[in-house]
């Protein structure tokens, strides 16, 4: 497994000097698995400089397909998706993952992005490819080779998901945003066991805030591995960030 | 009049080193009149920047006031809403133009942005006071002492241009638009261009005719207009119903109504820092010759009318 962060900012996307260590896309993690499956992890802004890459290769032809996995729908995890090439190319199969926490269903909060209003595609339907959208339960999910469980997350009164993906080697667990509490719940300490790289939000704020300098995040990793010792091996992540696993 | 660009860049904010010279923010740009009365022209991501260089004044204070003139509400020209510091401080009175359309109200265009599914903090506690106008291409507004008039665009869904008339200047803000020639452009989803192709002599094609026009006379004599030069020619010629235009036509327009200076706006996501620079250099030559001032707009140039 060989993941690619395109995206670590939260909030809105920061362009600029000051961001440009630490990269000033919305989030955005795309995980490749030996066998050729695309898992894509949210869809901010990141998103459209990797779906550039993948031209290149079957989603250039209409012969692609690709699973974006969704913790939830704050703008700065799907915004990046109206821009996504390969979902214009028809032929190319688009599957998102995630569940609504709202009386919409996720394909009507993904459609709305859309809409005339605020959007020239004025639909999903318009954008070529075939998109569908998969609300996931508890269930385990099959993705290619990978198999992804879920878990709900607090989050400022609505939910987020955390997804731990597995290939049976080895094993990575999003926790997208989260409210930390000072202790953590046994069933979140559960999710998390084993994993060989936890992508976890930094706290408080969602992600890298907008207003965090490239001075700002190496301030705060240096706190956190302070805290962490030995125990753990901390990365910041930033934008271009490719971790084999 | 004084005038400064917080976002220049189309389509969606560009973060990266190849963009930090023109900038990567999307379509805003401050007007401040010698009166003090403060115009913004759309609240792209450029607006959060601003927002935050406002409140070290008056804003900060709650005695700010400003009005918006918003082109149209595609995400670009809206998203930076939600970050605009100075709509957290109680005080400050904010008025928002845009064109009246069947669709959703204006107020509720804003608020959806900000509902629970999408964002932390709901529009309706933002603590300084909105009121949103509606109005129709020509009506004649007044904000302190400047005259504002408008006219549409050929843009999908609609979009308006402005004419801002104060202190013995005029300023053109013309985005977005695609020119007045291959299709016109309404409220659907045109999927090949040739769909939306007026035929010769027809009424659809009068009906081009006479927007051109307007924004003709909406841009007379102007000391600057800020125009959307997105495309190239060659990448225009496929995409003539995307709504967006090129500096060529930005220039035959310009110096069809005479105007003295031309700001090549709302640049491609993809035209990096040099692409810029050669596309600046390629059209101030071609148009020196009709006497039009052609310059590409950056993040922070500031300048001053007449």
């Amino acid at each position: 497994m060989t993941l690619t962060f395109w995206g670590v900012r939260g909030g809105i996307p920061v362009p600029g000097v000051s961001t440009a260590k630490t990269g000033g896309n919305t989030v955005c993690i795309d995980i490749a698995d030996d066998d050729g499956t695309r898992t894509v992890m949210d869809a901010g802004t990141g998103i459209i400089m990797l779906g550039k890459k993948l031209l290149a290769g079957p989603c250039g032809k209409g012969q692609g397909e690709v699973h974006i996995v969704l913790t939830h729908t704050y703008w700065d995890h799907i915004q990046g998706f109206p821009y996504f090439i390969p979902a214009f190319i028809p032929g190319n199969k688009i599957l998102f993952w995630g569940r609504s926490v709202s009386e919409r269903s996720l394909y009507e909060l993904l459609d709305w992005q859309m809409k005339a209003e605020y959007n020239p595609i004025f639909a999903l339907k318009n954008m070529g490819s075939q998109i569908a959208v998969r609300e996931i339960g508890n269930e385990a999910v099959k993705l290619g080779r990978l198999t992804m469980t879920t878990t709900i997350l607090p989050h400022r009164g609505k939910a987020s998901l955390g997804y731990r993906i597995t290939d049976g080697n080895r094993t990575v667990v999003l926790m997208g945003d989260v409210h930390v509490e000072s202790s953590p719940h046994a069933a979140m300490v559960r999710f998390v066991e084993g994993a060989d790289l936890l992508i976890h939000d930094i706290g408080e704020s969602t992600h890298y805030a907008p207003e965090f300098t490239d001075e700002d995040v190496a301030a705060l990793l240096a706190t956190i591995r302070e805290g962490a010792g030995d125990a753990v091996a901390v990365e910041g992540a930033t934008e271009g960030l490719q971790i084999a696993l | 009049m004084r005038i400064r660009f917080w976002g220049v860049r189309g389509s969606y904010p560009v973060a990266g080193r190849s963009t930090v010279r023109y900038g990567g923010n999307t379509s805003c740009i401050e007007v401040e009149l010698d009166d003090r009365t403060l115009l913004i022209l759309d609240a792209g991501s450029g607006l959060r920047p601003l927002g935050d260089h406002l409140v070290k004044g008056e804003f900060g204070k709650g005695n700010g006031k400003a009005t918006f003139l918003i082109t149209h509400t595609h995400w670009d020209h809206i998203m930076g809403m939600p970050f605009f510091a100075p709509a957290s401080v109680a005080g400050n009175e904010f008025t928002v133009y845009a064109l009246k359309r069947d669709g959703m109200p204006l107020e509720s265009i804003f608020v959806e942005q900000q509902s629970t599914e999408y964002y932390d903090h709901p529009f309706t506690e933002f603590p300084a006071r909105f009121t949103f106008r509606e109005i129709s291409a020509g009506d004649i507004l007044a904000a302190g002492s400047a005259t504002i008039t408008s006219s549409r665009l050929n843009h999908p869904y609609y979009a308006l241009a402005y004419r801002i008339v104060a202190d013995g200047a005029v300023l053109g803000y013309v985005t977005d638009t695609s020119p007045f020639r291959e299709v016109l452009i309404e409220d659907w989803f045109i999927k090949n261009p040739a769909d939306a192709a007026p035929s010769p002599g027809g009424p659809r094609h009068d009906a081009l005719v006479r927007l051109r026009e307007g924004l003709v006379k909406l841009m007379a004599e102007a000391d600057l207009v800020i125009y959307d030069t997105f495309f190239e020619p060659e990448g225009y010629r496929s995409r003539p119903h995307w709504g967006h235009s090129t500096p060529d036509d930005a220039i035959s327009d310009c110096q069809k109504a005479r105007a003295k200076r031309l700001a090549l706006f709302h640049h491609a996501p993809d035209n990096s820092d040099e692409q810029m620079d050669r596309l600046q250099e390629k059209y101030r030559e071609k148009a020196k010759g009709g006497g039009l001032n052609v310059f590409a707009a950056y993040e922070g140039l500031e300048l001053r009318l007449p």
